[in-house]
C-alpha cells in the first residue's frame, strides 16, 4: 500500500503565556491509500485540530505534512484551495446543507467545482437517496441529510474524505446506516476516509485507529479484520 | 443591564462597516439640513427687515408722455426741430430720440402729479448702463445716481463716493474679482479709487447689460458715482421712477386700482415689486430652497430609517438565542429592548452632532456660491433652537422608534421558540419559484441565496432605483440646458443686429457685403398674451412680439423646425414662430393672427411654421409683409443683420440699439457651465448614497451568509467563485432597476420643467440622450462594484473553521 499523507513532528500551538496550549504536541502519522482511519479521544485533546491541519484548513506552527509527496505545509492559501478542491472531499457534524436549494442542487454545488466530476444519479444512489432527490433539506431527517452531504462530498471523486463527527448528532439507527454508507463510499470508490469521533465502538469498522490526548496520539494500532458498519456496538 | 448595553456596544464595533455607514447616512441627512436650512437664512432670513430699512419700492413706472401743444412748441424751438420733420414722422418719440431731447423735466411734470392724485411718493430713478471692453473682455456696468428716500443704497462696507474719482461696486463684483475698498479700478479710461461695496435693494437679480440679462458676478457690476460724475458719464441715462404708498396698509389693492386706472394709458411701463424680475424671483427661491430642504430631509430619514431597521432586524435575528437565554434568565422584555438602544443614541445622536454642526459651519461658504447670482448683502444666522432640537434629536428619535418596533416584534417570541436553531426549517416562496425556472447550477445556487433576503433584495433595488433617479434626473436636465442653449438662436449665424431709428430704402451704404437687411415691427399678436412675466420684463416692453421681417434667401438667419428641417421659404406663405412664441402664447400651426402695431396698423397672417429657437418673443415673415404693414416701400429695412461686430455703432445717431448675439450667446453658455456644474455635484451626491446603500446591502449579504461562504471555502471554491455566488447575485437587481428609474426620472423632469415652464411661460425640451442613459448605468454600475469590492473585504475575512463549528 502507498502512503496517501504523512505527518512528521507537527505542532500547533494556540494563545500564548499562560494560555497557550499545544493543541498538537509533536504527531508523526502515516496514513495509506484507501484505508478507514478513525480518530479517538476525549474533548479538547486536538482532533478537530488535526483534522483542521491535514486537510489544509489550518496551518502549523513546526513540522511537515505531506500529501501525495507535496508538502502541504508549505503551500500558499491559493495552493491549498486548489487541492482541497480537487482532492479532498468534507463531512461535517452538523451537516450545513442549504436550505434553499434541493437534495440535487446541494450535491450539485460538490460537484460544480470538481475536475473529476461523479454522475450524481449514481451517486444518489450510491447514499441511498435517490428516491428524494427533489426534496428541499428540511423534509428530510437528520441521517438522510447526512447522507447527502456524503454525497456532496463524494461528487468530485475526492481522494481523501474527512469526517469530523459525522454522526455525532444521530441515534443507533441512523447513525449506523451513515456509517454504513461511508464504508461502502470506501469500497466502492476506494475513498480513504479520516473519521473523528468520541464513540470508540466506530474504532472497530477502521483499518488504522488513532487516539489522542493533550495533543498527543497516545494509542496507534492497525485493525486487520473490520467489521461490518452494521455490526457496531453504539456508544 | 449594563452588560445588555455593552454586548450592544460590541456588536456595534464588530460590525463596523454597518456603523460606520449608517452613521454617514445620518450625518449627511443632519449635514445637508443644517447646511440647505442655515446657507437660505444667510441669503433670505433678514431680507424682509433690509427692504423695509432701505425703503424698497412698492413699484416703478415712467408715465406716457401726454405733451401740450405748448410743450410742444417749446421743445421745438429749444433743440431747432423743423415743424416739417414733426409733420413727416409717424413716431414723435422716434424724433424726439434724434434730436437727443431730453424729457425728463415733462416725465417728472407727470410723475408728480400722478403721485399727488394716487397718493404715494417719488423719486426718480436714474441709470446708465454702458459696456467698457479691457482685454478683450466686456464688463457690463450699471451706473446709479445714488437716492435718498426710496431704494436707499445699503453700503455694506466703506463708504458712498465723496469725489469724483471715487466709486463703490456691489459686493458679488468686488469678490468675484478679488477687489477691495481702496483699490484703484479703471473705468472707460478713467481711474477710481473704490471707497465702498454697496447693495441696492432694486438690484437683487441685477439685469446690468440687456445683450447679457443673465447676471454674472465676474463681468457685471453696480457702480455709484458722485452725481457730478454720474452725469459726465458717456451713457444714456434712463429714468424710472420708483415709488412707495404713503399709507402702508394694503399695498396690493392700491396697486391693483392704480392699474385698473390706466384706460386712458397713463403709464408708458409700470411694474410692481412682485413683478420685477429684478426682486420678484426672491420670494420663488426662498420658497423652492426651503421646500428643498426639507424634502431631501424627508427623504434622506426615510431612507436611513429603513437602513437601520433592517440592520437592527438582522442583528436582533443573530443575537434570537442569546436574547433566549436572557428572556430564559427572567430578563425582561423591556431591559432586553433597552439595550437596543445603543444603536439610536451612537448612530442617531452621535452622526447627529457631527452632521449638524458641520453643516451649521458650511452653511455661510455654501451660501457664498448661491450668493454670487444674488445681490444682497449676507444676513448673520445664530443657531435656531427648534431647528438644533430637531437637527440633533431628530434622527435619534427616529432610529429609537424604528428600533422600538423591530425589536418588539422580534422580543415577542417565547424563550423556547427563540432558544430553537430554527431558520432552516423552510423554504421561502422566491426560492422554489427559482428551483422551477430552468437556470444554469450557478445562477440557481446564486439567486437562491438572494432569494433569502427580500428585505436585501429591495434595498439593493432601492439604492440603485434611487441614484438612477438621481443621475438621471441630473442628466435630464444637463441634457436639457445643453438643447435650450445651443438652439437659443436657432440656425441664426449673424454675429450683430443694428437696430435704426427710421427706414431706408436699399441700396444704401448701411447694407454691405456681410449684412442682410431686415425689417422689424413690434407687434401684439391680437386675442394672445404671454405668460412670462419674466420675459416681459427682461425687456421693459410688454408682452409684445418682435415680428422679423427677412428675405427668404437670406443666409444669416435660417428657420429650423424641430426635426432640423429648413422652413425659411415658408416666411413668403406667413409667418412662422418660435419655440418661445409657441408655448409662451399658446399659438399653433394653422391658426390666423392679426398682428397690431403700436400705433394701431394691422395685418392677419396665418402660422405656417415653429421654428426651434428660444430666444424670446420672435415670429418671422418676408421683409416685404413687414414693409408693407409699416407703410414703406418694398425695398425698405430698419435693420440689419451682420457677420460683423457692429456694437461700436451703439452710439451713432440714428441707431436705436445694437445687440450681439455673440455676447448673449457666451453670455448664456457660462450660464450652462455653471449649472451643469451643479448638476454633476448632484450626480456625485447620487453614486454616493447609492453607494452607501448598496455597500451596507453587500455587507449585509455576506454577513447572513457566513457559513455558506466558509463552507464554499472549506470545499475548494477560490475566491472568485465565491464573491461571484455570495456577492455578484444582485447584478440583475440592479439593472432592472437602473432601466425602471429612466422612465421615473423622465416622469420627475417633465413635471418639474412643466413647473418651471408655467413660471417663466416656456415650454421647455425634455428628452433622452442616450450617451448619457449610458453614462449613467456605468456610475450605477461602478457604485455597484465599488460596494462589491468593499464588501470582498469582509468576505476574504470569514474563516474556514466558521462551517466546522457545530
Ligand atoms: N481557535 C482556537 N483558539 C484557541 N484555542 C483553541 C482553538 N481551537 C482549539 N483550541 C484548543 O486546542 C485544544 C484542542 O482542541 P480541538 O482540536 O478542538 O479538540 P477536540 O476536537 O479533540 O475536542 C483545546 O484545548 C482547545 O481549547
Ligand atoms: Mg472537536
Amino acid at each position: 500500500m502507498e502512503a496517501i499523507m504523512t505527518l512528521e513532528a507537527v505542532k500547533k500551538v494556540y494563545g500564548k503565556g499562560d494560555t497557550l496550549v499545544h493543541a498538537l504536541d509533536g504527531v508523526d502519522l502515516t496514513i495509506f491509500e484507501g484505508e478507514v482511519v478513525v480518530l479517538l479521544g476525549p474533548s479538547g485533546s486536538g482532533k478537530s485540530t488535526m483534522l483542521n491541519v491535514m486537510s489544509g484548513l489550518d496551518r502549523i506552527d513546526s513540522g511537515t505534512i505531506t500529501f501525495q509527496n507535496e508538502i502541504t505545509s508549505a503551500m500558499s492559501d491559493a495552493q491549498l484551495t486548489k487541492l482541497r478542491r480537487d482532492k479532498i472531499g468534507f463531512i461535517f457534524q452538523s451537516y450545513n446543507l442549504l436550505p434553499n436549494l434541493t437534495i440535487t442542487e446541494n450535491v450539485e454545488v460538490g460537484r460544480y467545482i470538481a475536475n473529476d466530476k461523479l454522475d450524481i444519479d449514481q451517486i444518489l444512489k450510491s447514499v441511498e437517496m435517490y428516491d428524494h432527490r427533489k426534496k428541499f433539506p428540511f423534509q428530510l431527517s437528520g441521517g438522510q441529510q447526512q447522507r447527502i452531504s456524503i454525497a456532496r462530498a463524494l461528487a468530485k471523486n475526492p481522494q481523501l474524505m474527512f469526517c469530523d463527527e459525522p454522526t455525532g448528532a444521530l441515534d443507533e439507527n441512523t447513525g449506523k446506516k451513515v456509517l454504513e454508507v461511508l464504508q461502502k463510499v470506501n469500497k466502492e470508490y476506494g475513498t480513504t476516509l479520516i473519521i473523528v469521533t468520541h464513540n470508540p465502538g466506530i474504532a472497530a469498522m477502521a483499518n488504522r485507529v488513532i487516539r489522542m490526548n493533550s495533543g498527543k496520539i497516545v494509542e496507534h494500532y492497525e485493525n486487520d479484520t473490520p467489521i461490518a458498519a452494521s455490526e457496531v456496538q453504539w456508544a | 443591564m449594563i452588560r445588555l448595553f455593552l454586548n450592544t456596544l460590541r456588536s456595534l464595533k464588530n460590525h463596523k462597516m454597518q456603523t460606520f455607514g449608517l452613521m454617514i447616512l445620518v450625518i449627511v441627512s443632519t449635514l445637508l439640513y443644517a447646511m440647505m436650512t442655515y446657507s437660505n437664512d444667510v441669503i433670505y432670513v433678514g431680507s424682509d427687515t433690509y427692504f423695509q430699512e432701505q425703503n424698497q419700492e412698492d413699484f416703478s413706472f415712467v408715465p406716457s408722455i401726454n405733451l401740450t401743444q405748448t410743450q410742444v412748441e417749446e421743445i421745438l424751438s429749444d433743440y431747432d426741430i423743423p415743424v416739417t420733420e414733426l409733420i413727416a414722422t409717424d413716431n414723435i418719440s422716434n424724433l424726439f430720440t434724434t434730436y437727443k431731447v431730453d424729457m425728463t423735466p415733462y416725465l417728472t411734470q407727470q410723475a408728480q402729479s400722478l403721485a399727488d392724485e394716487h397718493n404715494f411718493s417719488i423719486e426718480p430713478r436714474v441709470q446708465k448702463m454702458f459696456t467698457d471692453t479691457v482685454n478683450d473682455v466686456d464688463y457690463h456696468f450699471l451706473a446709479l445716481k445714488t437716492n435718498e428716500q426710496i431704494n436707499k443704497s445699503y453700503v455694506v462696507e466703506g463708504r458712498l463716493p465723496e469725489q469724483d474719482n471715487e466709486v463703490t461696486m456691489n459686493e458679488p463684483f468686488l469678490n468675484a474679482n478679488g477687489l477691495s475698498i481702496g483699490d484703484e479700478y479703471e473705468i472707460n479710461g478713467k481711474t477710481y479709487t473704490i471707497t465702498g461695496s454697496v447693495y441696492d435693494v432694486d438690484q437683487v437679480f441685477p439685469i446690468v447689460s440687456l445683450d447679457s440679462p443673465l447676471y454674472m458676478a465676474d463681468r457685471d457690476a453696480i457702480l455709484h458715482f458722485t452725481n457730478t460724475e454720474f452725469d459726465r458719464i458717456e451713457a444714456q441715462a434712463q429714468t424710472m421712477y420708483s415709488a412707495v404708498f404713503n399709507d402702508e396698509s394694503n399695498i396690493q389693492a392700491q396697486y391693483d386700482a392704480l392699474v385698473a386706472d390706466d384706460e386712458v394709458k397713463t403709464f408708458e411701463y409700470i411694474i410692481s415689486i412682485d413683478e420685477n424680475p429684478r426682486t420678484s424671483i426672491l420670494e420663488s427661491r426662498a420658497e423652492m430652497s426651503a421646500v428643498m430642504s426639507t424634502i431631501m430631509l424627508a427623504f434622506l430619514s426615510g431612507i436611513t430609517a429603513i437602513m437601520v431597521a433592517l440592520t437592527i432586524r438582522r442583528q436582533i435575528n443573530n443575537e434570537k438565542e442569546q436574547i433566549g437565554v436572557l428572556k430564559a434568565l427572567g430578563y425582561r422584555r423591556s431591559e432586553i429592548m433597552a439595550s437596543y438602544f445603543v444603536y439610536a443614541v451612537v448612530i442617531g445622536f452621535g452622526g447627529a452632532i457631527i452632521g449638524y454642526w458641520i453643516g451649521y459651519g458650511l452653511a455661510f461658504p455654501v451660501s457664498d456660491i448661491l450668493r454670487s447670482m444674488i445681490n444682497m448683502p449676507a444676513f448673520d444666522i445664530h443657531p435656531l433652537m427648534d431647528r438644533t432640537v430637531i437637527g440633533m434629536f431628530g434622527p435619534m428619535v427616529i432610529i429609537g422608534i424604528v428600533t422600538w418596533f423591530v425589536s418588539f416584534i422580534a422580543l415577542r417570541h417565547a424563550p423556547i421558540w427563540l432558544l430553537s436553531p430554527g431558520s432552516d426549517t423552510h423554504v421561502n416562496g422566491l426560492a422554489r419559484l427559482i428551483d422551477k425556472l430552468n437556470l444554469s447550477f450557478k445562477n440557481q445556487f446564486r439567486y437562491s441565496l438572494a432569494s433569502r433576503g427580500y428585505g436585501r433584495l429591495f434595498m439593493v433595488f432601492f439604492g440603485a432605483f434611487l441614484s438612477g433617479v438621481l443621475i438621471n434626473f441630473a442628466f435630464l436636465l444637463m441634457t436639457m440646458i445643453e438643447d435650450v442653449t445651443s438652439n437659443a438662436f436657432g440656425a441664426a449665424s449673424y454675429n450683430s443686429q443694428v437696430q435704426y431709428t427710421q427706414a431706408y430704402e436699399l441700396p444704401n451704404e448701411r447694407v454691405g457685403e456681410s449684412d442682410e437687411p431686415i425689417t422689424v415691427a413690434k407687434v401684439d399678436f391680437d386675442g394672445y398674451t404671454s405668460e412670462s412675466s419674466f420675459l416681459q420684463s427682461i425687456d421693459a416692453s410688454q408682452s409684445s412680439i418682435e415680428l422679423t421681417g427677412l428675405r427668404p434667401e437670406t443666409t444669416l438667419n435660417r428657420l429650423l423646425d424641430s426635426s432640423g428641417r429648413d422652413i425659411t421659404e415658408k416666411v413668403s406663405e406667413g409667418v412662422v414662430i418660435n419655440s418661445f412664441v409657441e408655448s409662451g402664447f399658446g399659438i399653433e400651426v394653422g391658426d390666423v393672427v392679426k398682428a397690431v402695431t403700436d400705433n394701431g396698423k394691422t395685418i392677419e397672417l396665418e402660422v405656417v411654421g415653429v421654428t426651434h429657437a428660444f430666444n424670446g418673443n420672435y415670429a418671422y415673415t418676408d421683409i416685404e409683409t413687414v414693409n408693407a404693414l409699416l407703410g414703406y416701400n418694398s425695398t425698405a429695412f430698419n435693420a440689419v443683420q451682420s457677420l460683423d461686430d457692429k456694437t461700436n455703432l451703439k452710439n451713432e445717431a440714428g441707431v436705436a440699439s445694437v445687440m450681439s448675439l455673440t455676447d448673449l450667446v457666451e453670455n448664456m453658455t457660462q450660464l450652462n457651465q455653471q449649472m451643469t456644474m451643479m448638476l454633476g455635484i448632484f450626480t456625485g451626491f447620487a453614486a454616493g448614497l447609492g453607494l452607501v446603500m448598496i455597500a451596507l446591502v453587500s455587507n449585509f449579504s455576506v454577513d447572513d451568509n457566513r457559513k455558506v461562504i466558509s463552507l464554499l471555502k472549506v470545499m475548494g471554491y477560490n475566491k472568485k467563485e465565491v464573491s461571484s455566488i455570495a456577492l455578484n447575485i444582485y447584478t440583475p437587481v440592479v439593472f432592472l432597476a437602473y432601466v425602471v428609474s429612466i422612465p421615473a426620472a423622465l416622469q420627475v423632469v417633465t413635471v418639474v420643467t412643466q413647473l418651471i415652464g408655467q413660471e417663466i411661460g416656456v415650454g421647455l425640451p425634455v428628452r433622452l440622450s442616450w450617451p448619457f442613459v449610458g453614462l449613467g448605468l456605468v456610475i450605477v454600475l461602478v457604485v455597484y462594484y465599488i460596494s462589491i469590492k468593499m464588501a470582498q473585504r469582509a468576505l476574504n475575512k470569514v474563516s474556514l473553521q466558521e462551517a466546522l463549528k457545530k
